[in-house]
């Protein structure tokens, strides 16, 4: 495979991209920034953990998430309900955002991941939709909340453990899985090979150029 | 050494691939095409200082208030932390104080130490390390966003009427719009800018 020519996304400087192995890291020579990596499994394994992710993600929207027991009254919650309080308590905001991050963002990344990765597994030329979930994929990423969420579940717990019983549901259980699993398919979800996959419609007709020789660091 | 601009090119934000200068939409992914983001700096710093404002009441107003009993008990974020340092859950209290108080902050004096970067310093032995403090403060930014989850799992699940009950404050949506803006404004800014100040000496 002939080398690929890019820029820097941090630096500009226009680097010629060595063709990397499984597990190298390419940095760019004058900033130091990662501008390309190859992980591991590549695809395969980004949608093997998509598809255990999905799994996850429904289980904890069907299930319940925590209960909570103190002098004999209880009360049990629902994922989602973690949005809909704040709502319902006065900062429609704050629970729109927390709603967005937690669990629309989150699953909508799932569903765009599915039809992509599904779409090349299945050998179909998406050219137009591919273009559009790929980007939108790129801009829903920084978004993407699940781990702090998980964190902050967690950091929760401790805050009302001594106040009384906490029981763990199905779906608490299920979103800690559902966080590790879509990180690690993000991780493997190569952007770089997704986009070669999709053909230029014309030539880019590059002007003359010497293109910085890169070095792999492994 | 030579940048893609100095050879006529420019990358897409998007899908990374390489087109002329004067194309204004990239081929493969019909995004807008730009060398350096529009007004990087002026969109950085509007987005920055609108942040610094909403850091007051984000830390003066509560961010929750735990009834017990009938009697109200209002506490800020850094209430909250010391209320946690007393109760004895130090790792819990410092992730609290890192991420709600620290990173914001830290954040904040980033962007505005990388605008005056990319507009006024010459030195090209700092710009390696104010790209370094640039992708750090894109890596922690999401994770401010802690506490309001905290305080949305406590909102949620501690509501036994007559007992306890926990409600939100105003805190937390100034903390989330401060999250948020920061977000944006590392988002807006364009570290090339930092390079192109050593690429002119």
């Amino acid at each position: 495979m002939a080398t690929q020519k890019i820029a820097c996304q941090t630096c500009d400087l226009l680097i010629e991209l060595p063709k990397l192995q499984p597990g190298d890291e390419a940095h760019c020579p004058r900033c130091d920034h990662v501008v390309a990596w190859q992980a591991h499994g590549g695809l395969p394994v980004s949608m093997a953990f998509l598809l255990a992710a999905s799994v996850m993600y429904v289980l904890a929207m069907c299930f319940p998430f925590l209960a909570f027991e103190s002098r004999g009254l209880s009360r049990e919650i629902a994922l989602w309900q973690v949005a809909t309080e704040l709502y319902r308590e006065g900062m429609p905001l704050v629970g729109v955002a927390v709603g967005l991050l937690v669990i629309a963002v989150p699953g909508l990344l799932l569903l765009l991941h599915l039809i992509i990765l599904g779409s090349v597994f299945a050998n179909l030329h998406l050219r137009y939709l591919a273009v559009v979930l790929l980007r939108w994929s790129s801009h829903l990423s920084p978004w993407n909340m699940v781990e702090i969420f998980a964190v902050g579940t967690l950091a929760s717990l401790t805050k009302v453990a001594s106040l009384a019983t906490v029981v763990f549901g199905v779906s608490f259980w299920a979103y800690l899985a559902f966080a590790v699993l879509l990180t690690i398919s993000l991780l493997h979800f190569d952007r770089r090979r997704m986009w070669s996959l999709i053909k230029l419609p014309r030539a880019v007709i590059a002007p003359q150029s010497q293109p910085h020789t890169l070095e792999v660091q492994l | 050494m030579q940048t893609a601009r100095e050879a006529g090119l420019q990358a897409c934000h998007v899908c990374d691939s390489l087109s002329p200068l004067h194309e204004s939409e990239c081929p493969r992914c019909y995004s807008a095409l730009h060398s350096r983001i529009p007004n990087s700096i002026q969109r950085t710093m509007a987005l920055a200082i609108t942040a610094a404002i909403f850091a007051f009441p984000a830390h003066l107003l509560p961010v929750m208030t735990t009834t017990t009993l009938g009697s109200s008990h209002p506490s800020t974020i850094l209430g909250g932390v010391i209320t946690l340092w007393e109760m004895g859950s130090y790792p819990i209290a410092f992730i609290i104080f890192l991420f709600s108080v620290v990173v914001p902050l830290f954040k904040l004096l980033a962007l505005f130490r990388l605008c005056w970067a990319a507009t006024h310093s010459n030195s090209s032995d700092a710009a390696a390390p104010r790209t370094l403090l640039y992708r750090m403060t894109e890596l922690i930014g999401p994770w401010s966003m802690l506490d309001i989850f905290v305080v949305a799992v406590l909102v949620a699940l501690v509501h036994l009427t007559g007992v306890m009950v926990i409600t939100p404050g105003w805190a937390t949506v100034s903390f989330a719009c401060l999250v948020v803006l920061t977000m944006l404004a590392a988002e807006n800014f364009d570290p090339r800018l930092i390079w192109d100040r050593v690429d002119k000496q």
